[in-house]
């Protein structure tokens, strides 16, 4: 079951939903706010799709986060991939490192329950996949 | 030996540093050979000769930061560092891992260790380090999301950095795939384990931390 807004559909094998939180939805939450819901989505085996992925800081305070909601046999974790290929993802920590580029330029990401997914794995840049487990 | 190493090192590289003493953070992947880097750096350099980290093939085996002061000296001049260990930055941890070496009640513990560790290691990446010492496996792909998150909070932090390409007495490194990957910083390939090419290391970390 695909959501996105108010629009659902049912492409995928039940038991498992999609959830697109569009940048308008998160542009305006506060980063406590944006991680917290990411988390509960996950949480809840919904793999999360952000059309703006998060900043490096973000992330980090999401792993963070994440390792704190850690359960035996309930939650393990996450898997997190972005969009964009390694030689985009190379040239913008160029541009980072020589001041340049924009941390509005941020690629969609992927955030999955560990539990339920294989690895997300970005191939080539222009497609992100995973193997849901049986 | 060690006295040798210094020797050879003290005229190399002349550095001036400003008396304060670094916290110098080594990040990076889980089994990169981070505490094998910083049980070499005490060794050589460290003031507790009894002071180790503890290692092993196990993942997650570092459960919490570990810090220890080492002094680097060079020509008169000297660089005091608080290497501080960290357990290896992963987004999942998963007590199954662990089943095959351990009970299910420790691998439990163990699992509870590294998610504390971890989410300690990302908080004083954010706020408590000086400089990263950053070590990678030379023989795995650096394109990796937890690569390209933590590079991207030290580069928003401005950290120095220093990237260790490690593991290069293993058959299947790679060290120019490293150097693609991170054009723009200072990366020394070398193992820690052997202890190959660390007097490169030290002289790097000299000149970019003092």
């Amino acid at each position: 079951m695909i959501t996105m807004g108010d629009k659902t559909s049912t492409d995928l094998p039940d038991g498992v939903q999609l959830k697109v939180l569009t940048a308008s939805h998160t542009d305006d939450l506060a980063t406590n706010e944006k991680i917290n819901t990411i988390l509960d989505l996950v949480k809840s085996q919904r793999v999360v799709v952000l059309e703006n992925g998060l900043s490096p800081d973000e992330e980090s305070k999401l792993v963070e986060r994440t390792m704190t909601q850690i359960q035996p046999d309930e939650f393990s974790g996450v898997e997190i991939e972005s969009g964009g290929d390694p030689a985009q993802k190379k040239s913008g920590l160029l541009s980072g490192f020589l001041g340049g580029g924009s941390s509005d330029d941020q690629n969609i990401m992927v955030v999955a329950p560990a539990h339920i997914v294989e690895d997300v794995t970005n191939e080539n840049g222009d497609l992100i996949s995973t193997f849901v487990r049986q | 030996m060690f006295q040798s190493l210094t020797q050879r090192l003290a005229g190399v590289f002349p550095f001036f540093s400003d008396g304060e003493t670094k916290k110098i953070g080594i990040y990076g992947p889980t089994n990169a050979g981070k505490s094998t880097l910083g049980n070499q750096m005490i060794h050589d350099w460290g003031d507790n000769d009894d002071a180790e980290f503890e290692t092993s093939d196990i993942e997650h085996e570092t459960q919490s930061a570990q810090r220890e002061p080492v002094t680097i000296e060079r020509d008169g001049g000297r660089v005091e560092l608080d290497i501080v260990d960290t357990p290896g930055v992963t987004t999942e941890v998963d007590y199954k891992e662990f089943i095959d070496d351990m009970e299910k009640a420790e691998a439990i513990e163990r699992s509870r260790g590294a998610t504390e560790g971890v989410a300690e290691a990302m908080h004083w990446l954010r706020e408590d380090v000086d400089g990263v010492i950053y070590v990678l496996d030379s023989t795995k792909d650096p394109f990796t999301q937890v690569n390209t998150m933590l590079t991207g909070i030290i580069e928003s932090q401005n950290l120095p950095t220093v990237i260790l390409a490690n593991k290069t007495d293993l058959d299947e490194s790679n060290v120019s795939r490293i150097k693609d990957a991170f054009p723009q910083h200072t990366i020394v390939s070398g193992s820690a384990k052997e202890a190959e090419n660390l007097d490169e290391l030290y002289g790097t970390v000299a000149e970019t931390f003092g």
